[in-house]
């Protein structure tokens, strides 16, 4: 077969291999075996390089994520409130607490821990961190539920963000998967690691942006740079300090809504329910439970065509069961369900997100929910469906 | 298993310390078990199908080996690249093909099946290794370990370099230990693959993604600095890959060849496929090209092979028509260059080499739009957008276009640095080699800080 080469002779010179690359190793045969001296300077670079992250992250000061003794015992009931970026759009912590004191007549404080995209793991990680912060008997805590949030499919979730003191705890969740795990752990002793999210987005981005912005003004003048109108179709306009609670869309709604229900559409189907993410949520409730603490286990609403979409599939099913279950065996109270007027779309900003308007009036029904007594038959009609 | 993950990181350092305390005996089959455990870490149940493959094949080469019979042989090799070819089309093709004739009004069901992980990569090598033996350029492996060690080699598995029987099973059959040469030039092979993947292909991808899901958000010139910066991020993608895949199956003593070579270098299209996924284009070459007639059988004819062998090549990295008219860009391209002899190698001057990089590097670009292009409606928006004429950065996209800008210009300022780390060796000494390991502490930090939160490499999708 080698004339063919000699007939080709044009195409293999089109396609030369490329040999004598620079980086081919020249191995000296005599130098004999290098493991030992290899395996050592590997465990010394990473035992470095997590030693000086550990270091470094020290002197990062991050977000509390338990609430303080004193802010605990200065309140004569106390609920902790865990979720995520519907919780905070759909709960108004401050509202609520006031709800809650001015029908008690007592002082209640409401405290919310949350993060976008967290999901039961991080609810598990605040609950080992707030346990024994509570008063039995009195205290209270509200835990997001959906089967979002307890989607096994959606893995690495911002997961090296797990404070130490709790990592083993959570790396230990039977069926998580090993990449978590593993993260979990060296965040756990690389401060760095853990804290990378926050390090790159409220620290280096807003400076590289800002920096950049001024050289943007002197980049105008040449018309190399130009404010034009938004070709955006919307934009939303945020409630300060309020990352999540969107006060005025700008712009085209439809085109939010349609972009929204789009990555919808695709996300519901791979929802996947019933492995370590509710174990974790399990955990986390029997936590409280186990010391006489009342939890609440909520499902915000979400726009009537999201919620119809997902009720379709096995996924809710199966999360609507595991939850009777568990709130039938620890005593937790499920509000799943809420009134048909709740997922009434103009509510919400997108498919899931509460507008502001929507905030504070879920917060007083929620508010009414906490006060009625469990078992008590005025609570059926928002408890969960069968 | 990304190699972006921490569990890789561990799996890789098992398996180091494992294969170097191992008996020699006891390495290969201990290699052959890590990449099975490194596949079933995506799929196992498709480890069947890999096995399926390989057990044919061996069979077919076994069978070659005994026969010198025209007739017998073509009929094995026949059924081995067919069994080969129908895996690769039930699995990757038929969705494609059922949708594509249902758009032509013929109301077939569409069938479509989960795509095996790296199933282009795996079939092609498989192949080669039959039709290499019924050309008797290799004899027939008597051992299946060496064939599946060949297949399932744990680093190239997922997205290669397509590797040659001929180039890595007698490697298998040779046994060195770990020198430091060989440790610290894998090394310095899978920083600079580090490097290139989460400090600059997966920033730049955050600059080429929203390009391509909504253009008609942008300027011309936003719309063309987003197609560079695909360009960058797939070549830095996928070449990362193969540094990262190279300088692991170095701890071992196996060289894999290289597949990239400054392609946006390239003074014409037929350089740039001398320099760009180079192991796919002498596959291509090799068992396509040549076995079509290659340049024997006329201008026309020649045309036509061109045309045929880049078209099966756009379609070999996936099953949509936007991968076509990528690949029927590229030959449309390549036959022209011949018409016209612009493919001959001659000797440029400074300014019309740069001037041909230039054009080249936008022709590549050009064709980029169809390969990334979700559809068509999507590439001709680009296409057409870019054609607007409004050569200005919006103030709301000036950030992320910066940023492209930037890590482009320093992907090419750290060019030589990358160059001079592939040959940098680390002194005998201990201080040499304490500062160098100090020196990799500090780029594991700032992997850990400035990383982006990774996503998977583009090419595991093919």
């Amino acid at each position: 077969m080698e004339h063919l080469s000699i007939f080709n002779s044009d195409f293999n010179n089109m396609l030369a291999i490329t040999a004598n690359r620079s980086d081919r190793p020249e191995y000296a045969p005599c130098e004999g075996n290098f493991f030992p001296r290899a395996l050592l300077l590997l465990v010394f670079s990473v035992v470095f390089a997590l030693g000086m992250s550990h270091l470094v992250g020290r002197v990062y000061w991050p977000q509390p994520l338990s609430p303080a003794p004193e802010m605990v015992r200065g309140s004569e009931k106390f609920w902790l409130i865990f979720g995520n970026s519907r919780f905070e759009a759909g709960i108004n912590s401050d509202l609520l607490a006031a709800t809650l004191s001015q029908s008690l007549g007592v002082k209640v404080k409401a405290q919310m821990y949350s993060g976008g995209g967290w999901d039961s793991i991080h609810y598990y990680m605040l609950a080992l961190l707030s346990r024994d912060r509570l008063r039995s008997g009195r205290d209270g805590v509200i835990i997001e539920v959906s089967p979002f949030s307890l989607n096994d499919a959606e893995t690495d979730n911002r997961i090296n963000a797990v404070r130490p003191e709790v990592a083993l705890t959570l790396a230990d969740v039977p069926g998580e998967p090993i990449e978590d795990r593993l993260k979990i752990l060296v965040g756990a002793v690389g401060g760095l690691y853990r804290y990378r999210q926050q390090i790159q987005g409220l620290m280096l981005y807003p400076r590289l942006r800002g920096w950049l912005m001024r050289v943007g003004v002197q980049l105008e003048k040449t018309g190399l740079v130009k404010t034009v109108r938004s070709r955006i179709p919307f934009q939303l306009v945020f409630a300060p300090g309020r990352g999540f609670v969107v006060q005025d869309i700008l712009g085209d709604r439809a085109a939010l809504r349609a972009s929204d229900r789009q990555n919808l559409a695709k996300r519901i189907p791979s929802v996947r329910f019933g492995g370590y993410k509710f174990r974790a949520l399990e955990r986390a409730v029997r936590t409280f439970r186990s010391q006489g603490i009342d939890v609440y286990l909520v499902q915000t609403p979400t726009s009537h065509w999201s919620n119809t979409h997902l009720r379709r599939t096995v996924a809710d099913t199966s999360f609507r069961t595991a939850i009777a279950r568990l709130a039938k065996t620890t005593g937790a109270v499920p509000l799943i369900d809420w009134p048909s007027i709740y997922y009434d779309e103009q509510r919400f900003w997108d498919e899931t997100h509460m507008a502001a308007g929507a905030t504070d009036t879920f917060t007083s029904v929620l508010a009414k929910q906490l006060l009625t007594p469990a078992d008590s038959s005025e609570q059926t009609g928002l408890l969960l469906s069968p | 298993m990304l190699f972006t993950s921490i569990q890789w990181l561990v799996f890789l350092a098992i398996v180091f310390v494992g294969y170097h305390c191992l008996p020699t005996r006891a390495r290969q089959w201990f290699m052959l078990g890590a990449s099975l455990y490194f596949y079933s870490s995506w799929s196992a149940p498709f480890l069947l199908l890999i096995g399926g493959q390989l057990l044919i094949d061996w069979t077919c080469g076994y069978i070659l080996a005994r026969t010198d019979d025209p007739r017998q042989r073509k009929l094995v090799v026949t059924a081995s690249v067919a069994v080969n070819l129908a895996s690769l089309c039930v699995f990757k093709y038929l969705g494609f093909i059922t949708r594509s004739l249902n758009a032509v009004g013929m109301a077939i069901p569409v069938t479509e099946f989960e795509l095996p992980l790296a199933i282009s990569f795996y079939t092609f090598e498989s192949m080669s290794y039959t039709i290499d033996v019924y050309r008797y350029r290799i004899k027939p492996v008597r051992s299946p370990l060496h064939l599946a060690l060949f297949i399932t080699w744990f680093p190239h598995l997922i997205a290669g370099p397509i590797v040659r029987p001929s180039e890595l099973i007698p490697q298998f059959k040779v046994r060195p230990p770990i020198t430091s040469d060989r440790f610290f030039s894998g090394l310095n092979l899978m920083v600079i693959g580090y490097s290139k993947k989460l400090l600059f292909a997966d920033w730049l991808a955050r600059v080429a993604d929203p390009i391509f899901a909504r253009p008609e958000q942008f300027t011309s010139l936003e719309l063309l600095l987003g197609v560079y910066a695909y360009a960058f991020q797939i070549l830095l993608d996928f070449s990362a890959y193969t540094d990262i895949a190279r300088g692991a199956s170095r701890w071992f003593a196996i060289e894999l060849p290289e597949n990239f070579n400054d392609p946006y270098m390239a003074t014409s299209i037929t350089d740039f496929w001398r320099r760009w996924h180079m192991t796919l284009s002498h596959w291509l070459r090799d068992y396509l090209y040549i076995p079509l007639g290659g340049n024997r059988k006329g201008r026309g004819r020649t045309y036509f092979n061109l045309m045929v062998t880049m078209l099966l090549g756009g379609l070999w990295h996936g099953a949509s028509w936007t991968f076509v008219v990528w690949g029927a860009l590229h030959g449309l391209y390549l036959a022209v260059e011949r018409a016209i002899r612009l493919d001959s190698p001659e000797d440029l001057g400074s300014v019309h080499r740069w001037v041909r990089r230039i054009v080249t590097f936008q022709m590549v670009c050009l064709a980029w739009v169809f390969f990334r292009s979700p559809t068509f409606v999507i590439a001709w928006s680009l296409l057409k957008g870019m054609g607007r004429g409004e050569f200005f950065i919006s103030s709301e996209n000036l950030f992320p276009m910066t940023a492209g800008v930037v890590l482009i210009a320093m992907y090419w300022l750290c060019h030589p640095l990358s160059d001079a780390l592939r040959q940098f060796r680390p002194g005998p000494s201990l201080t040499w080699q304490a500062a160098y390991s100090v020196g990799l502490g500090f780029f594991l930090l700032m992997i850990m800080v400035l990383g982006a939160p990774s996503g998977t490499f583009i090419y595991f999708q093919f």
